[in-house]
């Protein structure tokens, strides 16, 4: 088990889906960490060396992931709606907040959007 | 008034019942192992040679060709039913000294021979006939009777037929030899028809490709064949089956020569596996619309066919993991005689006979 | 008397009503023995059943059966399908044994007399032979009884050119440089690995690249080389795997040999009076410092002289073979990312940088000074398209020829192909100075004589694999089939069970 920004992962893992299991980081994001400390794509979490686990936490702590990111990503959507634009309308509302039509497969924005948002 | 009783069914089923009756009480008949072996083995000798294939489990037109082909040590020597009847027929009416017991029995006797034994039917025989008795010279340039000519042939002497047919031969022979001089391209004979293989379309042994195809799923032909060949190799470098006394494969070369010719293998393994009748549910035989278990004979190709479905059925509860795997696995099994596939043919045929009484309710 | 009875009253009497008569029942009329029963019996019911779907005029019920869950066995076990995908066999002990079947040795390999005929690979060779992994998985080895390669007009070339660098000669230590191409299946792997057995008996030292693919795909590990270079990189574990390949193989030679020269880059680890096995060891134990390991060991392999110091026991070095299997993926960008995350061309790699560099001539000695061959394959099955790398292999052909490099009918690459200059660069080397250095060469490998084909033919009959009869017809056909002789076909038209009847 390898610890990563304290989360503890399987060493059978591949870095780079463990990396991906991080709110905000995706494939891209990931390519990227892992082409900094020179890690091949296929590589397994326990075949990382401590330094490259450490630095790997280093980098990661410098991102905006996680909470912090959810929390943007709120705030963003909480100013729309006290601004009373009708973005944070359709946010309120639990309706597509980008023109989509609303006729049928609205299913994402009713799930997601509502008053008290929840990531 | 009684229902009628459906004819066509019942005509079906008479030839059914009866005709291979013969040939299901003794299965060591079978011609159908007749498996493609190489006629030319110009370095085994000891390997038996071909026999033929597609001939059909209850064809009861034998003979034929089939008295000049080679035959194989597999073959069963004995001969159809109706062969053997003859035979014995034959036996029976012969006298001794090898000449025919009645000839009337043999071949026809011509009208005009009878007449000279019996010289009451003389006097009502035809005009015509009666005229030629008169004239009996046979100042006619020409015969009405084939045999009798025959027979005239056959007396005048053996010399003179010797002679005329050497003369004829030696014709022959000059007029091939000009048309050679005459045609110098003719260096060769005529091309021989391509044995069936030899077809791309065709190139596969039938039961191979039968094989093959039911291996596929979802229309994934090649991949059926590269299944197909791992199982090839594997019956080639698996160690040769141990047979079962029990249950014994068709009769073919010995175990230990088996992995040399693996579709030779591959075939004995299905066809000693196949069963012989399907069972069909037939409606309408009682009343009511209760539906009676009746035996049906199977094709070839329908025998084949239902036994690599059992096996393929059977190789499922395997545990490797390999598709190609657990189907070898399965194949060297029933040549050991360890497969249920065995249960199931045995299980089949017992049930056919016990319905073979739901047959005669066929019959009026 | 008349009777009282009219008869045509009698005609119109009632007939009994049905329902005293007992019913008309279908049952079987030829009949066994009691038919009482079967007559009465009621007809048997039918089950009403709901599987499959509803007959004819017939309900089903709209409550679907719940699907069983289906017993699934357990995944097999990490590795283990890789390794059925990787098994290499090479015996079937129900194949026949080929009667008076010889074995490669450092006699007949230059024997011209067994040109068509199929010599066996010495049983304790094939141990080095699979530590080397000269064999293929998909090659048709299990079918035989023992492996055996086919002797060809280009064995017999290789067993001549080999045999005249080990032996005492004007040839000895005289190298050459060959790129292998070919049609697919036209045996260029099998040439390597002929060239490997012939190496082994020859006591060669033998460097492999089986799998290039390997190298550049991202699959092993990478680092930056050094601060100095940050775009050079070097992949440890594929250079130990390299290292514990050539020590297996061979293992005896190494032995014998000795240090002979200062390792700087290897600190205190490499000591005076080590063997040159238990240098590459070091590498192998700790893949850390592999790559400086294998560079200590070539230096090592590559010295023609001791340095001051090292005198003692110096024993000249063998000379080397060294293939590759499987160039062309050398030839473009791996799949590796630099740390701004761009992509990394394989001449990068220094593995990579390292054999092609050897394609060079060198400047005051020969890439391989003690002798030797470099026999790099391409490959036909596995091959990405390089537009490059086809001219690069055209111009080999050309210089081969003799063609001047500034002549015009020198083939160049098209202006606005965008081809790659590194490609072309790396084997675009000038006459080599040195006189015992051989040039580049471009060896293509075609089919097989019919003569040659014949033998092979009759190995598969030797072997009980085939039944027919081997004649110059049969043989004929079966080498025109096979593209002329192309000896991958004729393996599959061997194996393929023809039917006769």
């Amino acid at each position: 088990m390898v610890f990563i920004l304290g989360v503890n992962f399987p060493e059978r893992n591949l870095v780079k889906k463990s990396l991906e299991s991080f709110f905000g980081i995706g494939n891209n994001a990931s390519s990227r960490l892992l082409a900094r400390f020179h890690i091949h794509s296929t590589c397994k979490v326990g075949d990382l060396a401590n330094k490259q686990v450490l630095d790997i936490t280093a980098a990661l702590s410098e991102m905006k992931i996680e909470n912090d990111l959810r929390r943007q990503y709120l705030d963003d959507i909480k100013r729309l709606k006290e601004t009373g634009t009708y973005r944070g309308r359709r946010h309120a509302l639990g309706l597509p907040v980008r023109g989509q039509r609303t006729r049928t497969q609205i299913k994402t924005a009713v799930r997601l959007n509502r008053m008290e948002r929840r990531l | 008034m009684p229902p009628r009783l459906n004819l066509f069914n019942a005509r079906a089923a008479v030839p059914v019942l009866r005709h291979p009756s013969s040939n299901i009480s003794r299965p060591s008949i079978v011609t159908s192992i007749g498996i493609n072996r190489p006629t030319s083995h110009g370095l085994h000798p000891g390997l038996p040679s071909s026999t033929r294939m597609d001939k059909r489990w209850n064809s009861s037109a034998s003979g034929g060709d089939g008295s000049e082909r080679p035959k194989g040590p597999t073959e069963d020597p004995l001969p159809h039913v109706s062969e053997e009847a003859a035979e014995i027929a034959k036996i029976m009416n012969k006298k001794c000294d090898g000449t025919a017991a009645s000839p009337e029995l043999e071949q026809g006797t011509p009208v005009s021979e009878i007449l000279q034994r019996d010289k009451e039917a003389q006097k009502h025989m035809p005009k015509v006939m009666q005229d030629q008795i008169k004239s009996s010279t046979g100042t006619r340039s020409f015969s009405t009777s084939t045999r009798q000519s025959q027979a005239e042939l056959h007396d005048q002497g053996k010399s003179v037929d010797e002679q005329t047919a050497a003369m004829v031969a030696n014709m022959i022979s000059q007029v091939n030899q000009q048309a050679e001089e005459l045609h110098p391209g003719l260096k060769f004979g005529p091309v021989e028809p391509l044995p069936k293989t030899e077809n791309f379309r065709t190139r596969y042994d039938s039961l191979l490709e039968q094989f093959t195809k039911l291996l596929m799923t979802d229309g994934k032909l090649s991949m059926a064949q590269r299944n197909m060949a791992f199982i090839l190799d594997h019956l080639r470098t698996a160690s040769p089956p141990q047979p079962n006394p029990k249950r014994p494969l068709l009769p073919g070369p010995p175990a230990p020569q088996l992995p040399l010719n693996p579709v030779l293998y591959l075939t004995l393994i299905v066809d000693s596996v196949a069963p012989l009748l399907k069972l069909r549910q037939q409606k309408g035989l009682v009343g009511g619309g209760a539906s009676v278990q009746i035996p049906v004979p199977l094709a070839l190709r329908q025998r084949r066919r239902t036994a690599i479905r059992w096996i393929i059925d059977a190789s499922d509860k395997r545990r490797d993991s390999h598709f190609a795997q657990r189907v070898a696995h399965e194949l060297v099994a029933v040549a050991e005689g360890r497969s249920g596939v065995w249960d199931k043919r045995e299980q089949q045929h017992k049930l056919g006979t016990a319905s073979r009484s739901n047959l005669a309710g066929n019959r009026r | 008397m008349v009777s009282s009875f009219c008869w045509s009253c009698m005609t119109r009497l009632r007939p009994t009503p049905r329902a005293v008569l007992p019913p008309p029942v279908a049952a079987p009329r030829a009949a066994s023995f009691h038919t009482s029963t079967v007559r009465y019996a009621l007809p048997a019911k039918k089950k009403a059943s709901l599987d499959g779907p509803p007959k004819f005029r017939e309900a089903k019920s709209a409550r679907m059966k719940k699907k069983k869950p289906v017993e699934k066995s357990r995944p097999p076990s990490v590795g283990e399908r890789k390794a059925l995908r990787k098994r290499i066999v090479l015996s079937n002990p129900n194949a026949l044994e080929v009667e008076g079947m010889q074995d490669l040795s450092s006699e007949n390999m230059v024997d011209a007399r067994l040109r068509g005929s199929v010599l066996g690979l010495p049983v304790p060779m094939l141990t080095q032979l699979r530590a080397v992994e000269a064999f293929k998985p998909k090659q048709g080895w299990s079918i035989f009884r023992r492996p055996g390669t086919v002797v060809r007009r280009e064995t017999l070339e290789l067993g001549r050119f080999i045999d005249g660098i080990s032996n005492e000669g004007k040839d000895k230590g005289r190298s050459a440089k060959k790129i292998v191409t070919g049609v697919r299946g036209s045996g260029k792997t099998v040439h390597l690995l002929q060239a490997m057995a012939m190496a082994f008996t020859k006591q060669w030292v033998v460097f492999t690249v089986p799998e290039p693919q390997d190298l550049v795909i991202a699959h092993t590990s990478y680092a930056p080389l050094s601060d100095d270079t940050p775009h050079l990189y070097v992949q440890n574990d594929a250079t130990a795997a390299m290292l514990s390949r050539t020590v297996t193989a061979n293992e005896q030679v190494l032995k014998n040999l000795h240090i002979s020269q200062q390792h700087p880059a290897l600190k205190s680890s490499a000591k005076a009076g080590m063997t040159l096995e238990e240098l590459a060891k070091l590498g192998i134990q700790d893949p850390a410092i592999a790559w400086p390991v294998f560079q200590a060991l070539w230096s090592e392999l590559t010295a023609t002289s001791p340095a001051p110091g090292f005198d003692k026991g110096f024993k000249p070095r063998p000379p080397m073979l060294v293939t590759v299997d499987g160039l062309s993926h050398w030839m473009k960008n791996s799949e590796y990312r630099s740390a701004d995350f761009d992509p990394i061309h394989a001449h990068d790699l220094m593995f990579v940088r390292h054999f092609l560099s050897l394609l060079k001539p060198g400047s005051e000695k020969p890439a391989l000074p003690n002798g030797g061959l470099l026999l790099y394959a391409t490959s036909a099955s596995n091959n990405p398209t390089i537009y490059s790398f086809e001219v690069a292999l055209k111009q080999i052909a050309a210089r081969q020829a003799g063609l001047n490099a500034s002549a015009p009918e020198f083939p160049q690459a098209d202006p606005y192909s965008k081809a790659d200059k590194r490609v072309i660069d790396a084997f675009d080397s000038a006459k080599p100075t040195i006189a015992k250095e051989g040039i580049l060469e471009l060896q293509t490998l075609g089919g097989l004589t019919r003569d040659e084909a014949r033998g092979f033919m009759e190995y598969f009959a030797r072997s009980g694999l085939l039944r027919e009869k081997i004649n110059d017809a049969w043989v004929g056909e079966k080498w025109s089939l096979a593209g002329g002789g192309v000896i991958g076909e004729l393996e599959k038209l061997g194996r393929r069970l023809r039917v006769v009847n």
